[in-house]
């Protein structure tokens, strides 16, 4: 899977915002948010096709974190970005 | 889904760098300042680059540095422009046309969105609502009654 084209990662005020570049109207009442950890993701695979797995072994050599919650954690992150349209 | 809430200091000037960059940004309204059109936390405006600005226009000035007004455009002389917040009795901003960052182009009232260029019911609002600034006060009290039920501040002390 990769992100959809079009979307930015872009902080603003110390909070890490999903833009829609090409949308004519950036509609703050409504942003999607990335933590820290999920934007570290998010930078890792912004231009590449990735899978679960790869972004499991990303977190393991950036955190310290087992496994078993990091791939929880992955199905978890993977399925809000699905949800929220940012994944293709 | 939760409520992210950041200081107009530090969002505003990234918001006119999107406009600017040719985007419209749509933000929640704050405060009571565009009363009774626009209401805090319930309706949205929504922004956009400004070529012209004409009384009437509801602008988004930098009025001091980091310090962000956004009402209604009374007055236009000599060089300088006159904003009032529609829900303001007294008070007034006066600045230059450069302090002007952004326009609004649209305001989503009770979730109906108004295309202030064209809508009918936004242009004849602007042509009475400042017409009305003699009983300003007594109308937004009434719509505080009404709508808030809030009354006036010194009645309470009865």
């Amino acid at each position: 899977m990769k992100i959809k084209k079009g979307f930015e990662l872009k902080k603003v005020c110390g909070e890490n915002i999903i833009i829609a570049h090409g949308v004519e109207n950036i509609d703050f009442t409504k942003v999607i948010t990335l933590n820290e950890s999920a934007a570290f993701l998010w930078e890792k695979v912004i231009d590449n096709d990735f899978t679960e797995d790869s972004l499991v072994h990303f977190l393991l050599d950036e955190y310290e974190v087992d496994q078993t919650q990091a791939a929880d954690d992955v199905k978890q992150l993977v399925s809000s970005w699905k949800e929220s349209g940012l994944v293709e | 889904m939760n409520k992210l809430s950041v200081d107009n200091k530090v969002f505003l000037p990234q918001l006119v760098q999107l406009v600017n960059e040719g985007h419209l940004a749509t933000i929640i309204a704050k405060g009571n300042s565009m009363r009774p059109f626009v209401e805090d936390g319930r309706d949205k405006l929504i922004f956009g680059q400004y070529d012209e600005i004409r009384v009437g226009d509801v602008v988004l000035a930098e009025v001091t540095e980091g310090h962000f007004v956004c009402h209604r455009v009374e007055k236009m002389e000599k060089g300088l422009i006159t904003t009032r917040g529609d829900g303001n009795v007294t008070g007034t901003e006066i600045f230059e046309a450069s302090n002007v960052r952004a326009k609004v182009v649209k305001i989503v009232r009770k979730d109906r969105t108004y295309d202030l260029a064209t809508s009918k019911i936004w242009k004849c609002y602007s042509l009475i609502w400042p017409k009305l600034y003699p009983v300003r006060r007594y109308l937004l009290a009434i719509y505080r009654l009404l709508w808030h039920h809030q009354l006036p501040q010194r009645w309470s002390n009865r």
